[in-house]
């Protein structure tokens, strides 16, 4: 994780391309991609299971957060992470979905069997169907913590939430997933 | 667009009760009721990377099995931590503004 001064280093940095943007220079929106997309990307994969789904909210959001550049006071990146996060508790509210379409295809395999892989599959698709059996709140949680690695004091700041609250939520998501899990597994 | 801008959740950590659809509801479109269900605080702290396998195990708090089976789930979701947008996510953002 970045250091505090870099952090704030960063900060500034994006508010002069935003200037710069509103300014008339809307090239220079791209950079902002380019420093966001792929830790945005990590989330709204986590979130959705869905690679098609996840690069659907990016686009969404980053076309959303050029629309409303003028409104941004603070952090941008806290700013934009908040308009992909409610982009997928938005998509989750409408999609209950019974089974995720992340690709397993596409994941390199490091088990020697078929057995093993057969195995690995399927706890795939079981974790799959358990994360989203979470609420909304919850699986974001878990997924800022154990997808993103972000520490409670960075979950809490991108949420505006306290981190005993974020910790409350992780070890309930961990707690229902173990629930879900364990009988089959452990 | 307003909504989109702000969190919503800052007051949800209190227990969250199955609403009263559940019960008629599939597994997987369902929240999980957890209660009664606790783990322990050295497990937590075990899943937050501030102990070893050992030591959890040791101190009674996990199973070797529960260890071994959060070991999957870690490496389970390994893929998605190292995930990367698409690499015209710039191109096509830029093509719609």
């Amino acid at each position: 994780m970045p250091a505090t001064s870099a952090l704030v280093d960063r900060a500034e940095d994006d508010q002069e391309i935003i200037n710069q943007v509103l300014a008339g220079n809307r090239e220079k929106f791209s950079l902002l991609i380019g420093r966001y997309s792929d830790p945005l990307y990590r989330h709204a994969l986590g979130m959705t299971g869905s690679p098609d789904v996840a690069e659907d909210i990016l686009q969404v959001s980053f076309i959303k957060a050029y629309q409303h550049l003028p409104e941004v006071r603070g952090r941008f990146d806290a700013w934009v992470f908040r308009i992909v996060a409610n982009g997928c508790k938005d998509w989750l509210k409408n999609i209950r979905r019974t089974h995720l379409s992340y690709d397993e295809d596409d994941q390199p395999s490091s088990f020697s069997t078929p057995e093993e892989e057969l195995d690995r599959t399927e706890l795939r698709s079981d974790l799959d169907r358990a994360l989203a059996a979470l609420a909304p709140s919850l699986r974001e949680a878990f997924v800022m913590k154990h997808v993103e690695g972000r520490s409670y004091e960075e979950m809490a700041d991108l949420l505006g939430t306290t981190v005993g609250a974020l910790k409350m939520r992780v070890h309930r998501a961990r707690e229902a997933l173990q629930v879900l899990l364990e009988e089959k597994y452990a | 667009m307003t909504q989109h801008l702000n969190t919503r959740d800052g007051d949800d950590v209190g227990p969250e009760r199955p609403r009263s659809s559940d019960r008629e509801r599939p597994f997987s479109d369902r929240e999980v009721p957890i209660e009664g269900t606790r783990m322990s605080e050295v497990t937590q702290a075990w899943l937050d990377g501030d102990l070893s396998d050992d030591a959890v195990v040791e101190a009674g708090a996990a199973t070797r099995s529960q260890v071994d089976l959060w070991r999957r789930i870690g490496d389970d979701l390994a893929p998605m931590r190292s995930a990367c947008a698409p690499a015209d996510m710039v191109a096509r953002v830029m093509g719609a503004i």
